[in-house]
């Protein structure tokens, strides 16, 4: 493997020597290119209690181009599908190489924050977080309590 | 061809006339009445040109630079009316919405300073890169990139034909920026990435489809387009690089098939669904993994390829049962019959009327295919074709004029071919009957004269070659009539009333 950048090393050690609060994000041993990361769920939102799971990766010509960033732990967002894949403009068409891990990091805590139903990327959750929101909140709310709190 | 071979004109003369001096375009020309469409061919040159003094001309009204007025109209997508209303409404809003008004950052007030250069003792560290640089540069919003970030990162945005921002806020880069910065003319890299646009924008305009030809064409009046359209004729143009394209379609010739044929045509030979037909008449489905299976002969013990599994094709059930009471799927069992007998004669009904369809598809389909690729081998001919003058001229002694007649003929066989090839999507909607056998019987004439002048073709000794001339010249004459008499029998086809779409 080639030697890691110097962007990549200074951005991991301001990761690590200057946390962002309510996130974490861990190089992996193996791929320094790789990082686990934990997101707390915003105050005030449905999500509030859980820590979510992602996984994050700089591909080869980071930061040129925007860092890889799915969730692991399941979660019910109008933005967010399935498989964990996010809809967000700083990960696809407004990425801009001076942004960096953690402000994509707090972009994803401000989705959780303020879900955006009429730009879906899970088109059945959207539908039901724009038809019966109070419903979609407490199903969220399930969710994390069931797969985002852990005992 | 490259654009540098065509010199820019002066409007009235590139504007296209029945001047053109090239006998093998007037045969379908008179017949497509060519000359109800007027038009102008442009090169992607002419066009940066003509966007150019656009630019130059909106600089006037509006006071400013050029360059900033190249910047405008890159934002306002080439509308330059909404962006003179705009503009004129609130210059400080537009300027402030595209970035291109003095900002301040931190309430700083920045120069756009260009260019930084640095020393090895105090080198500039790179906010992208985390390196330390020497060069760099400084836009007005104060924030500075080291150049071999900011060149990766242009390249990647003149792709995109959209205004080029800071990476980190959103004041726009201007032409001269870019250029800075690239060290290279990226900005008519990205100006023409805007041509695109621009010509996808504007309906007067249209890229020549054929491959590799970067030829726009612009119609002085879309409205006779529509008028053509209605009326059954075809809106056929000829790009400068020589080929010919139906305007409407965005499609190449297609004479003689009206545009509502070729766009039904093309929809039904893109669409799955006669593939989909086929497979549910002609094959039947493993009972355990869904795989398509055409049974080509052979005694009803089924063994699925795939998975294994051994079944009955007459009842599809498990082949065990089978063993000890052979064929018990063949016993009339009389209950489940009287149940199943008519929703069976109803799908054997629809499943014979879907077969003959199908193959009444496939039919047309078939020779409309056949004349496809041989139209891309002909093309071939046609680029070739004066390899083959070279040779006989040399070889047998006589004048390049005197050669002439290869060109000719292998330009009448192409369009001929073409015109045979669309015949058949015709074919394909006519209703059966008088009409339509007369059309066939025109077609059938049409499709002996193309054979004709094709074999002529695969002559290869020169000398044969020089001697043939006169066959070559007959032939290429028979086809032309034939061709007309084809584009004529369509017409009459179309007004009898017989298409069927």
């Amino acid at each position: 493997m080639s030697s890691l950048p110097k962007r990549i090393i200074k951005e991991t050690e301001r990761l690590v020597s200057d946390p962002v609060p309510g996130i974490t994000a861990v190089p992996s041993e193996e791929n320094l290119r790789y990082f686990n990361v934990t997101i707390e769920g915003p105050d005030q939102s449905p999500y509030e209690g859980g820590i979510f799971k992602l996984e994050l990766y700089l591909p080869d010509d980071y930061p040129m181009v925007a860092p890889k960033v799915r969730f692991l732990t399941k979660i019910y967002h109008p933005n967010i599908d399935k498989l964990g894949r996010i809809c967000l403009d700083v990960l696809k068409n407004n990425w801009s190489p001076a942004l960096q891990i953690r402000t994509i990091l707090l972009s994803i805590q401000a989705l959780l924050a303020a879900p955006n139903p009429n730009d879906p990327l899970a088109n059945d959750v959207a539908e039901a977080w724009l038809q019966h929101e109070t419903q979609a909140i407490e199903t969220a709310r399930e969710w994390t309590k069931k797969y985002a709190v852990l005992e | 061809m490259s654009d540098e071979e065509f010199e820019y004109t002066d409007d009235s003369d590139s504007l296209y006339s029945d001047s053109v001096d090239d006998d093998n375009f007037k045969i379908e020309d008179s017949l497509v009445k060519h000359d109800i469409v007027q038009y102008k061919q442009h090169t992607t040159r002419e066009m940066m040109e003509t966007l150019h003094k656009k630019c130059t001309k909106l600089s006037e009204v509006l006071g400013k630079p050029h360059d900033y007025v190249v910047t405008l109209l890159q934002s306002y997508k080439w509308n330059s009316e909404k962006l003179i209303e705009d503009y004129m409404d609130d210059p400080q809003d537009v300027e402030l919405r595209l970035g291109l008004s003095t900002v301040k950052l931190n309430g700083e007030h920045h120069e756009n300073t260009g260019l930084q250069t640095y020393t090895e003792e105090a080198p500039f560290s790179c906010f992208i890169c985390c390196e330390d640089k020497l060069e760099s540069y400084k836009l007005k919003c104060g924030h500075e990139f080291c150049l071999d970030c900011y060149r990766t990162y242009l390249n990647e945005k003149v792709k995109q034909a959209n205004v080029i921002k800071c990476p980190s806020c959103d004041v726009a880069l201007t032409p001269g920026d870019i250029d800075t910065i690239s060290g290279t003319n990226g900005s008519s890299v990205l100006l023409e990435n805007s041509i695109k646009e621009y010509v996808e924008r504007h309906k007067t305009y249209k890229w020549c489809p054929s491959p590799d030809c970067n030829a726009i064409v612009e119609v002085l009046n879309s409205s006779d387009i529509a008028h053509l359209v209605d009326t059954n004729q075809i809106p056929i143009v000829i790009c400068s690089n020589g080929h010919r394209f139906c305007f409407n379609c965005g499609f190449e010739s297609h004479v003689p098939a009206p545009c509502n044929v070729t766009k039904q045509w093309i929809n039904k030979c893109k669409d799955d669904s006669e593939t989909v037909k086929w497979i549910t008449t002609h094959t039947k489905t493993c009972p355990k993994c869904d795989t398509s299976i055409e049974k080509n002969g052979g005694c009803n013990h089924m063994t699925c390829r795939k998975c294994a599994y051994e079944f009955c094709w007459i009842c599809l059930g498990t082949w065990d049962n089978h063993n000890n009471q052979y064929y018990q799927c063949n016993r009339y069992q009389y209950e489940q019959a009287e149940k199943n007998n008519k929703s069976a004669k109803d799908k054997k009904l629809q499943d014979e009327a879907t077969k003959k369809s199908l193959q009444r598809y496939l039919h047309y389909y078939n020779l409309f295919n056949i004349h496809e690729i041989s139209t891309k081998q002909d093309k071939s001919r046609c680029d070739v074709v004066e390899n083959t003058v070279r040779e006989v001229q040399e070889g047998v002694g006589i004048s390049w004029i005197e050669a002439q007649f290869l060109v000719d003929s292998a330009s009448t066989l192409l369009n001929a071919r073409r015109v045979l090839k669309w015949s058949y999507a015709v074919a394909f909607y006519c209703d059966r009957g008088y009409s339509l056998d007369l059309f066939e019987t025109v077609q059938a004439g049409l499709a002996d004269a193309v054979e004709a002048l094709s074999l002529l073709f695969e002559i290869s000794d020169v000398e044969v070659i020089a001697k043939k001339k006169l066959n070559f010249l007959n032939a290429s004459k028979l086809l032309e009539d034939r061709q007309r008499a084809m584009v004529l029998a369509t017409e009459e086809t179309i007004n009898n009333g017989t298409l069927r779409l």
